[in-house]
C-alpha cells in the first residue's frame, strides 16, 4: 500500500512538472514568434523554461536511482529469505543425518536423517551427548576416543568409519564427519555428519564371506593336484620322457602360484572380516627372519642377489604370533626380491633397541616413485613401475604386511627412491 | 597285531587325494583300506580295525568330528589311532578336535604325500 501511495504522488509531480514545461514554451513560442517584443524579453522565460527542464531531468534520475536501490533492496530481501528456506529446506530433508553439538558434545539441533539414525523423533534428540552413542572396531577405539578434544580444539574429522547405537537396541554403520567452529556468539558449536554406510558394510561383509568361502573349497583341488604331480614325480612311477618333466614342473609352479594367491585371498578376507585373533606364542626373530629369506632362495640365486644379514648379536625372542610376523617379513622380503634387479643387494636387519623389535629390509630394487607413496599400502594397489616390471603381483602383498602387524600391534614404515631401491621397517613392542 | 599295525584306513570324500595316498602308502607296504563318506568310514573302521585311521572332517552323510566321537564310543574304538586331516585352517576348531582324542592333525594344502607318509611312519612305526 505504501509504495501505491508514493508512486500516485510521484506521478502528480510529473505530471505538474510536464505542464509547467509545457506553459512555458507556449509562451516562448508565442513570443519568439510576436515581432512586437523585443528579443532580450525573451531571456528570462527561455530561463524560467531552462530551470524547469533541469529541474524535471534531475527529479527523474534521482526518482529513478531511488527506485533502482529499493528494488535492489527489495531483491536482496527476497533473496535473504529464499536462501533461509532453501537451507532451511537442505537442512532438515537432506538424506545426510545432519547435527548440531554445543560444548560438551551435546545436540542442540538435528535433522529428520538424524532422528531416522537415531530411531526418535527430531525432538527427542536435542540434550543427547553424541559421543557416549558412538563406538567402533577396536582397532579405532582409541581414536573414536579423541573426538571431544578434537571437536573442543576445532580440529576437523573427516569421514571416519564408526558405528551408531540406536535407541532400539540397534547398531549402524556411519562415515564421521566433525566441523567445529564458532557460533555468533563467539560459543564453539559443531556440524556432525554420520553417513549411514551398514548396506556397504553387509555388502562387503558378504563379499569377504564368499571370497573366504570360495578360497577354502579350492584348497582340496589343490591339494589333490600337488599330491597327485608328487606321485608322477616319484620313482615308482617311472622316468618322466622327453619334455615331461619340464611341462610338469611348469604346472607345478602354477599350482604354487595359485596356492599363494588363495592364501593371501583368505588372509585379506579374516583381515576384513576381523575373525584373525592372535596366537601368541614365544618367538625367535632371527629364525624366521632367516626362514623367510630361505624360502626366497631359489630367486635370490637365480638372479645372482647379494643378500646381507645384519642380525642383533643375540638371539631377539618375542611373545608374538608366529603366523603374523611370518607373513610381514616373508611378503617384504619376498617383495625385495621380486622388485630387485639381478646383481643388485638386499640387507635384512634385525635390533632390539628399548623394548621395540625393529626389521630393516633394504633393497637396490625399482623403488617407490612419489605418486604412489600414499597409496601403496591400499588393497590392490600397485606401484606404477611395479605393475610393468612384474606382471603378475595383486597388489596384495603390502596390505598384508600391514594388517598382519596391526593385529600384533607393530607398524611398518618405509623410505623409497625411485631407481635407487626401498627400506621396509617393521617396528614391534617386545 | 601285526596286520593290524600295518592296516590304514583312509576316510575322504574326495576321490583324487584318497587315491593318491593309498598309492603312497602301498608303495610303503600299507594295507590300505578306503570310504568316501563319514558313515562309511565309521563301519569300515569298526570292522576293519586299522592301526592307523587318516580322517578327513568336512564329508557328507556324517562329518569327521562325529565320527571321532561314536568312534569313541566303542571299546576298540576309544584305543584306535586316529589322524586328522584337514584343508579348514582354524586352529579352534582343530584344538577341538584334537581334545575330543585324536593323534593329531594333518593340513592337507599345507602337506606333501611324502609329508603324510612320514607321519604315518611316525604313528605306526
Amino acid at each position: 500500500m505504501i509504495m501505491n501511495g508514493r508512486r500516485g504522488y510521484r506521478v502528480t509531480l510529473t505530471t505538474f512538472a510536464v505542464l509547467i514545461i509545457l506553459f512555458s514554451g507556449v509562451i516562448v513560442f508565442l513570443l519568439f514568434f510576436d515581432e512586437r517584443i523585443p528579443s532580450e524579453d525573451l531571456v528570462p522565460w527561455l530561463l524560467f523554461l531552462a530551470v524547469s527542464l533541469i529541474t524535471v531531468i534531475v527529479f527523474q534520475s534521482f526518482r529513478i536511482s531511488h527506485s533502482a536501490g529499493e528494488m535492489a533492496q527489495h531483491l536482496a530481501r527476497s533473496e535473504v529469505m529464499y536462501s533461509t528456506e532453501l537451507f532451511t529446506q537442505l537442512y532438515n530433508k537432506s538424506p545426510i543425518p545432519y547435527i548440531l553439538l554445543n560444548s560438551s558434545g551435546s545436540i542442540t539441533s538435528g535433522n529428520f536423517a538424524a532422528a531416522r539414525l537415531f530411531g526418535m523423533r527430531v525432538n527427542d534428540l536435542i540434550g543427547i551427548n553424541v559421543f557416549e552413542r558412538i563406538d567402533g572396531e577396536e582397532k579405532n577405539i582409541d581414536r573414536i576416543a579423541t573426538y571431544p578434544e578434537k571437536m573442543r580444539e576445532g580440529i576437523f574429522v573427516n569421514d571416519e568409519e564408526v558405528r551408531v547405537a540406536r535407541f532400539d537396541g540397534a547398531y549402524r554403520w556411519v562415515l564421521l564427519s566433525l566441523f567445529p567452529h564458532f557460533d555468533p556468539e563467539g560459543e564453539r558449536e559443531s556440524l556432525l555428519t554420520l553417513v549411514d554406510i551398514t548396506k556397504q558394510k553387509e555388502i562387503d561383509k558378504a563379499k569377504s564371506e564368499f571370497v573366504s568361502l570360495a578360497s577354502h573349497q579350492l584348497r582340496t583341488p589343490i591339494a589333490s593336484m600337488k599330491w597327485n604331480m608328487e606321485l608322477m614325480q616319484a620313482p615308482q612311477s617311472g622316468e618322466l620322457e622327453g619334455n615331461q618333466k619340464v611341462h610338469l614342473e611348469k604346472i607345478s609352479s602354477a599350482v604354487s602360484r595359485m596356492e599363494m594367491l588363495i592364501e593371501d585371498f583368505l588372509s585379506v578376507s579374516k583381515f576384513e572380516l576381523g575373525t584373525l585373533a592372535p596366537e601368541l606364542s614365544r618367538v625367535q626373530v632371527n629364525e624366521i627372519v632367516r626362514e623367510m629369506i630361505r624360502e626366497q632362495e631359489h630367486e635370490i640365486s637365480r638372479k645372482k642377489i647379494r643378500v646381507e644379514e645384519l642380525f642383533h648379536r643375540t638371539p631377539i625372542e618375542i611373545v608374538s604370533d608366529t603366523h603374523l610376523l611370518r607373513m610381514a617379513v616373508g611378503n617384504l622380503i619376498s617383495n625385495a626380491v621380486k622388485y630387485t634387479p639381478e646383481g643388485g643387494t638386499i640387507s635384512v636387519a634385525t635390533e632390539s633397541v628399548g623394548g621395540i623389535l625393529q626389521i630393516d629390509i633394504t633393497d637396490t630394487g625399482i623403488g617407490i616413485p612419489e605418486e604412489d607413496k600414499e597409496k601403496i599400502f591400499s588393497k590392490i594397489y600397485r606401484a606404477s613401475n611395479a605393475r610393468s616390471e612384474e606382471a603378475n603381483g595383486t597388489g596384495l602383498g603390502l596390505y598384508i604386511v600391514r594388517e598382519s602387524l596391526r593385529v600384533i600391534g607393530g607398524e611398518v614404515r618405509f623410505i623409497s627412491k625411485e631407481g635407487e631401491g626401498s627400506t621396509f621397517t617393521i617396528t614391534l613392542p617386545q | 597285531m601285526a596286520d593290524e599295525q600295518k592296516t590304514v584306513l583312509i576316510v575322504d570324500d574326495e576321490a583324487d587325494l584318497r587315491e593318491a595316498l593309498k598309492t603312497s602308502l602301498e608303495h610303503e607296504g600299507y594295507v590300505v583300506h578306503t570310504a568316501a563318506d563319514g558313515e562309511e568310514g565309521l563301519s569300515a573302521a569298526l570292522a576293519q580295525k586299522p592301526g592307523l585311521i587318516l580322517l578327513d572332517i568336512i564329508m557328507p552323510k556324517m562329518d569327521g568330528t562325529e565320527v571321532l566321537e561314536k568312534l569313541r564310543e566303542d571299546e576298540w574304538g576309544k584305543e584306535a589311532k586316529v589322524l586328522v586331516m584337514t584343508v579348514a585352517d582354524d586352529l579352534e576348531k582343530m584344538a577341538d578336535v584334537i581334545e575330543n582324542g585324536s593323534d593329531g592333525y594333518i593340513l592337507k594344502s599345507d602337506v606333501t604325500l611324502q609329508g603324510v607318509v612320514k607321519r604315518v611312519k611316525e604313528i605306526l612305526g
